[in-house]
């Protein structure tokens, strides 16, 4: 027979051409060609042919399907979708209820983490000029010197206002003799107000910090300080023993997304700023308007001649341009997620917790996009026999598309509504877990909604639109003969959807693994000192009154209680950022060192349980002042018989070390131990900010009473605040742990969503091949046999994915310890075992879903038909 | 009928399927119109007049019997409709009646 025309342009033909005309044309095309092919030969007539085939490449054809669909689609077939979907729904009821529930989980939890994103990206932005604030620090410290706002000011017109705030560290506020705890005082300049524009709800901005003692504070401050219906305005607060301060204004809460927590601005007394002129002291934050980021370059640039002057009497100018600290003013929105300064008012986010939850969400909506892809395509794959009649009936691929896409998109949008019923109800949990406040404002905000739009509709058309055109491409008798698809052909796809989840579950077990890890490690290492024992309780008022006038008959009352083991006065308490000040031998001015300072009696050592290494374990009260040193300290000072040799802080404050303790971690385990020196001054006046109680830890409770109680006597009614030093410590990985608590709760489910989806995903190809294995069984194959077909062609993509995932989670792990001091030993099996876990369970799940097809009667398979 | 307006090409495709009766389908149709007009018009157009055709109800199509010419593939034959009739007659009177009107043409005879 002569050969037929170009096999390519049929195909091209039948690509444009709307079905239902292809049999025709593709008729007459032929017969055509036939007919040429005879008259001149079979290069002429194909060369014709491939021309006419061109020439029917026109709207008259192509778009002829439109317009037919358009006709065909009525609102009868439409009903009929939706019935045939709700029964479809019906009839697989487990796996429609795990569709259903699975997308909305991951829509639900994309939805947070997206929302919580927004929120730490939205950090100052409610500041009405926010684009224009800029703070002055230091690269490497978040404070500066008081008097470097007004001389930045007067050098540099770019900047419109510079205001400056000082966190106050008394914690208690006095009206109508009634103490009321706060957390956040500060002093502040006028300025201030204007450059945040802090909205008030009584009094106004103008003049309200303008003189000394004047006071504005927050609704909430205001709410716990006064009963209802006082008059707020004119009332006199005093956040320090005898000084008053008039209340001028009261300001709505600050937005919890700022770097600023504000519960009360006090005017900034010029006597103050006038006693801590000391170009030493980096104690106050500084903000400046500047219009824009051009004039703010411009600041920068002359910043450096600045700071030269600023510092001439501190730093050559050399020893300023070759060191690594400079001034620089940044925006505050730099602040709460890149700031790694000392002295941040907050612990600043980090831009890490960004990356690692866009990716948790990427990794959620994949694993749940994938199970429901793939269940909703195992499930039409059995609905061939439907397909085919359909066809029969004359359904045109358009209107069988149009079925699947009704049907799926029903799920999606009824797990998209639960989504959003799902996250108002789990809203207030997930604020607890994290710590933060999110409204569901800003859960259903625009952008939020447009990301569920997005998904449901994305979804939607993957899952209804794959099978749909996968089906749809078979013919009437491939539909009508086979009733279920082999699914042999259909491996390739499935195996990379199953190896995607499957990579994500075992990068995800292992990095929760390794995170759990270093957090136990972190909270139960050994700091070097009795942690748990320790409680601190805050001094001021007449309880630091009486403590530092009395001390000797307070301490004896408090000593008398067998529960209380010790107690110490001190200057911090660790876990508090200790100030880093000189270290200078007294013999040798050239030996000088820089170290953490704290300030305290000489009970600490014991208070603290610390191991005295070398000289006096029992120091003794002194008249003069004496110095104990740690480990890291003497070793930086490199002198030999350190012990009782006089060392210096500043002039005056000349004393002997008495004794080298050890490196025990008084700040977070994020760094390692730094240079500390205890000042022991005789006068606790100077010092003085909290009594440390060493306590036996049988009977808390009691013990805290009978301490809360035997202060009450020397100073009745006083706000007794007491903590656990641990706590303390604990707080400083609060970031983490609150980061981890989410990360934990995402990873397990989406640990658990993809094993289900692959659950779910085996029972359908073990019913989808419960035939084969019938005959397989009947051919004398046996169960292990039968499970072994069943399940090896996935072992393999499991095992490829466990390998792939190993140098993944290696370069996370590697990369998230970093931030840590002091790491947990990360063993190979870290990498090994989670991998073999889901393995296992996977493998569980497999044979489990193969076994009844395996272990049942073969007859029962092959007979239904 | 005034609002249905047939093209010139339409027409006479119309008019070569009424011709053909029984035996209307795409290549006949272009053969037709080669022998008896001595024009050469593509296949697509056939098509596209016929679809356009079928859509104003002036033609309508019946599928005949596989031929083994070609490929197995079946026919798709047209005939035209009473509708497609009157139209065509429609034409023709209202032709007659303007070249009735032509003066010179008249008298020339």
């Amino acid at each position: 027979m002569n050969p037929g025309p170009s096999p390519t342009f049929i195909r091209f033909f039948e690509w444009f051409c709307p079905p239902e005309l292809q049999e025709f044309i593709l008729g007459d095309l032929e017969e055509q060609f036939f007919e040429d092919q005879e008259q001149y030969g079979h290069q002429k007539a194909n060369r014709r042919f491939v021309w006419n085939v061109i020439r029917f490449a026109r709207p008259g054809i192509i778009l002829r399907r439109k317009l037919n669909t358009q006709n065909k689609i009525h609102t009868a077939m439409i009903k009929n979708y939706l019935k045939i979907g709700y029964r479809n729904l019906m009839r697989y009821k487990f796996f429609s209820f795990f569709n259903i529930a699975g997308l909305s989980i991951g829509i639900c939890m994309s939805l947070f983490i997206i929302t919580h994103i927004l929120n730490e990206l939205s950090y100052e932005k409610s500041f009405p000029k926010y684009q224009s604030i800029y703070r002055v620090a230091s690269t490497d410290w978040a404070k500066l010197p008081p008097k470097l706002a007004p001389q930045l000011k007067a050098e540099m017109p770019e900047i419109a206002e510079i205001g400056r705030l000082y966190f106050l560290y008394t914690k208690v506020a006095v009206y109508n003799e009634t103490e009321t705890l706060i957390e956040n005082p500060f002093y502040a300049d006028q300025a201030i107000l204007d450059i945040f524009d802090f909205e008030f709800v009584e009094g106004s901005a103008a003049g309200a910090l303008d003189a000394h003692d004047k006071i504005v504070i927050t609704e909430s401050m205001a709410a716990r300080v006064f009963k209802p219906g006082e008059q707020r305005i004119g009332a006199r607060i005093s956040l320090y023993s005898e000084d008053f301060l008039t209340v001028t204004g009261v300001i709505k809460d600050l937005p919890s997304n700022s770097h600023l927590k504000i519960d009360c601005l006090a005017s900034m007394e010029d006597t103050w700023v006038a006693q801590n002129e000391s170009d030493r002291w980096s104690g106050v934050s500084i903000y400046a308007l500047i219009d824009s980021p051009e004039a703010a370059q411009q600041v920068n640039d002359k910043m450096l001649d600045f700071q030269i002057r600023f510092q001439a009497n501190l730093q050559s100018e050399e020893d300023i341009r070759t060191g690594e600290d400079f001034y620089e003013a940044h925006p505050i929105t730099d602040i709460h997620l890149t700031s790694s300064r000392e002295k941040e008012t907050e612990p600043p986010s980090d831009m890490a917790f960004i990356y690692i939850f866009s990716t948790l969400a990427v990794f959620i909506l994949v694993v749940v996009i994938i199970n429901f892809v793939n269940l909703y395509i195992s499930q039409t794959l059995n609905r061939l026999k439907e397909i085919g009649i359909r066809k029969v009936m004359g359904a045109q691929k358009s209107q069988l598309i149009g079925q699947f896409l009704t049907e799926s998109f029903i799920l999606v949008i009824v797990s998209a509504l639960l989504a959003i019923g799902l996250s108002i109800l789990a809203l207030p949990y997930y604020n607890q877990l994290t710590d933060i406040q999110l409204s569901i404002g800003e859960l259903f905000s625009p952008s939020s909604l447009l990301l569920i739009g997005v998904i449901t509709v994305m979804v939607g058309f993957i899952a209804g639109g794959y099978p749909a055109w996968y089906l749809s491409r078979f013919g009437i008798e491939e539909g009508l003969r086979t009733r279920q698809l082999k699914v042999g052909k259909k491996l390739s796809l499935r195996s990379v959807m199953v190896a995607c989840q499957f990579l994500i579950s075992v990068c995800l077990f292992t990095a929760t693994l390794i995170v759990s890890k270093q957090m136990d490690f972190i909270f139960n290492k050994d700091v070097g000192f009795a942690e748990e024992e320790i409680v601190s309780v805050r001094l001021h008022g007449e309880l630091w009154n009486q403590t530092v006038s009395n001390y000797d008959k307070v301490r004896n009352e408090l000593i008398k209680h067998a529960d209380i083991v010790n107690m110490s006065v001190t200057s911090k308490v660790p876990g508090e950022r200790f100030g880093i000040e000189a270290l200078q031998m007294g013999d040798d001015p050239d030996v000088i060192i820089g170290s953490r300072y704290m300030r305290a009696d000489e009970h600490f050592l014991a208070t603290m349980g610390l191991e005295v290494l070398e000289g006096d374990s029992v120091p003794r009260k002194s008249t003069g002042i004496q110095y104990i040193v740690n480990q890291s300290a003497a070793t930086n000072l490199q002198q030999e018989n350190l012990i009782g040799k006089t060392v210096t802080n500043n002039p005056g404050s000349e004393g002997k070390v008495i004794a080298i303790v050890n490196d025990f971690n008084f700040a977070s385990l994020h760094i390692g131990v730094e240079p500390l020196t205890i000042q022991m001054p005789s006068e606790k006046r100077y010092f003085a900010d909290y009594i440390l109680f060493r306590i036996a830890t049988q009977d808390v409770r009691a013990t805290l009473e009978k301490i809360e109680n035997t202060l009450h006597e020397f100073a009745p009614g006083a706000l007794i605040v007491s903590k656990f030093v641990d706590n303390n410590m604990d707080e400083l990985y609060e970031a983490e742990s609150s980061m981890f608590a989410s990360f934990k709760i995402f990873s397990t489910t989406i640990i658990l969503l993809a094993c289900f989806g692959l659950f779910a995903l085996f029972a359908f190809v073990a019913q989808t091949r419960k035939k084969e294995l019938g005959i397989r069984k009947t051919l004398g194959a046996s169960v292990s046999q039968l499970l072994l077909t069943m399940t090896k062609s996935y072992l393999g993509i499991l095992l490829v994915a466990m390998i792939v995932a190993i140098p993944i989670t290696w370069t996370f792990a590697s990369e998230w310890m970093t931030n840590f001091a002091y790491q947990v030993d990360i063993s190979w099996w870290y990498f090994v075992i989670p991998g073999f876990f889901v393995l296992i369970l996977a493998a569980v799940g497999m044979v489990g879903q193969s076994w009844n097809v395996a272990k049942s009667n073969p007859v029962d398979s092959l007979r239904d038909e | 009928m005034s609002k249905t307006y047939l093209g010139e090409f339409e027409e006479l495709v119309l008019t070569i399927v009424a011709i053909l009766g029984d035996e209307a389908y795409g290549n006949n149709i272009v053969k037709a119109i080669k022998m008896h007009q001595d024009r050469s018009v593509n296949l697509s157009a056939v098509h596209v007049t016929l679809y356009r055709l079928e859509d104003k109800g002036f033609v309508q199509s019946s599928v005949g019997g596989a031929t083994s010419e070609r490929g197995g593939r079946r026919k798709r034959y047209f005939t035209i409709t009473t509708a497609g009739i009157a139209i065509l007659k429609g034409i023709k009177e209202s032709r007659t009646q303007l070249w009735d009107m032509i003066p010179q043409l008249k008298f020339s005879l």
